[in-house]
């Protein structure tokens, strides 16, 4: 295992979810973790920072995922991690505050709708894990 | 005026003073907070300051009208209890009142029992009142959450299993046989079916629980048609059909959704594709009379036969039967006319087999804008 391998933590209370998209980041060289809540995510985030954050919005609270990408965003510590917000939450269920509508609002550095076709997924994976390297 | 003793505030406008004192006697008696005018201005100024539980108003009075009162403050401030004092020969008039919007009325002369009897009437009615609109409020954050709730658990397995095929198709690049990856594409196929029903069910449940109406601003139809001929097009071209419009510059603004009525148009037009053979036609029109304004999607496919025409908005309604169960939802047209409905408009198909179908779309002019 190469030591530069870039690390990406997901963050979704779907277990299976998580193991279908660490199939193919893992397939293409990425090293993938996963935590199940909020709460081991942050641990995670600040104890071995990972260079990319695939986050879920509803877990154990419809708000989980926006409160944690606020507090790691408004955290000096890791606010320069990227975070990618995954999720199939939409206005249309009801839910008043979603990022495609109040996307300034939301500090994530990228959103996007599940399912994502594998192209998609890697193509911005790529692109945000560059952007870090960037800054 | 206003004491300060614990209970009910109740206020109580008559030009009698001798009638406000006996009212104020035998209601604080009871516990009630009670304040009083002999002037109906003041009084009106008084119930808004105060903001009583129960408002006691005599309809006869020198400078005011004790039926304007009702009729204002019912209207203002719909959660007090209004009830009118009235002479034994205007009955008349306290039914009139109580059309205005009175709860009750109290006949003179009164003793201080009867007063009694009607107050706490009033107070219990009120309770009841508040506790009702309580439980309607909750029902409806409920109705909400459940939505909310229902759509995550149906969507969530879905996009997992939509994961999991395209971590599949990665895999097995070039391992698979050309059977097993055409299983593959049908499984794909199916769900995304049953995706879009969740969809489709969603915003019928959106509708009906009122959800959806929160969300109505002004706009433009012609706009809206515009993005759904966008989005419509490379789907007509694949398919070898002709899309063209003849759109309105001019037309007046409704109040809508626009996501909503995007999809209604989208829906409309997509329909019409699959029942339009190759080198057809969609051709999409407004117009505008002093009363609606119109959109139409007409095609030159094969038709609705007659006796099925009225059952098209059905949901799950299939004009071919079983053999149809791929093409779509089923809900699409029942969505579609629930929009409809909910922008207080209405959508109508005209048929004819062999020649072509047309859906039109009419949107009730709105004049406060």
């Amino acid at each position: 295992m190469t030591t530069n391998q870039k690390k990406i933590l997901i963050i979704d209370d779907d277990q299976d979810y998580a193991d279908a998209l660490r199939i193919v980041l893992e397939n293409h060289g990425y090293e993938v973790y996963h935590t199940p809540n909020i709460h081991e995510g942050r641990e995670r985030v600040l104890s071995n920072p990972p260079d990319l954050i695939i986050l879920d919005v509803m877990m154990d609270k419809h708000t989980d995922g926006f409160d944690l990408c606020s507090d790691l965003k408004n955290d000096q510590a890791c606010s320069a991690i990227p975070i990618m917000m995954v999720t199939a939450v939409t206005e249309k269920t009801g839910f008043k505050f979603s990022p495609s509508t109040d996307g300034d609002y939301c500090l994530a550095d990228d959103y996007v709708s599940k399912p994502v076709p594998v192209s998609d997924l890697l193509s911005r994976v790529n692109r945000l894990i560059q952007t870090r390297k960037a800054c | 005026m206003a004491q300060t003793v614990h209970g009910s505030r109740i206020l109580i406008i008559d030009d009698e003073e001798s009638i406000l004192d006996g009212c104020r006697q035998a209601l604080e008696k009871s516990g009630y907070s009670v304040t009083t005018s002999s002037n109906g201005l003041a009084g009106v100024n008084l119930t808004r300051e105060i903001k009583p539980e129960v408002l006691f108003v005599d309809l006869k009075m020198p400078c005011c009208s004790g039926m304007d009162i009702i009729e204002n403050i019912s209207r203002e401030m719909p959660d007090i209890v209004l009830i009118v004092i009235t002479g034994y020969a205007s009955i008349v008039s306290a039914v009139e009142a109580m059309k205005k919007g009175a709860y009750d009325y109290l006949p003179k002369p009164f003793t201080p029992d009867q007063l009694r009897a009607v107050t706490k009437r009033g107070i219990e009615h009120r309770r009841l009142k508040v506790e009702a609109e309580i439980l309607r409020e909750e029902k409806a954050r409920m109705e909400k959450n459940f939505i909310t709730f229902v759509s995550h658990e149906m969507r969530s397995p879905l996009v997992t299993i939509q994961q999991y095929i395209e971590s599949l198709k990665l895999i097995s690049e070039g391992a698979l046989r050309p059977e097993a990856l055409e299983i593959i594409q049908r499984c794909e196929k199916r769900i995304q079916n049953l995706h879009e029903l969740i969809e489709h069910w969603l915003d019928i449940s959106r509708i009906e629980n009122g959800t959806f109406s929160e969300a109505r601003i002004a706009l433009n139809l012609t706009e809206v048609i515009e993005r759904s001929l966008e989005e419509m097009c490379p789907l007509c071209q694949r398919r070898g059909i002709v899309l063209e419009s003849d759109l309105g510059k001019d037309l007046p603004m409704i109040y809508g959704d626009h996501e909503s009525l995007l999809r209604v148009f989208s829906n409309i037009i997509g329909n019409a594709t699959k029942y339009t053979p190759p080198g057809g036609k969609i051709r999409v029109c407004t117009d505008c009379d002093d009363y609606y304004i119109s959109v139409s999607v007409s095609d030159t496919g094969q038709g609705i036969p007659q006796d099925k025409l009225p059952f098209i908005f059905e949901p799950f309604y299939r004009v071919h039967g079983k053999q149809e169960r791929q093409k779509g939802s089923g809900l699409g047209l029942t969505f579609s006319k629930k929009i409809m409905e909910a922008h207080n408009g209405r959508i109508e198909a005209v048929s004819n087999e062999g020649e072509g179908t047309t859906f039109t779309m009419k949107f009730p002019r709105a004049y406060d804008m």
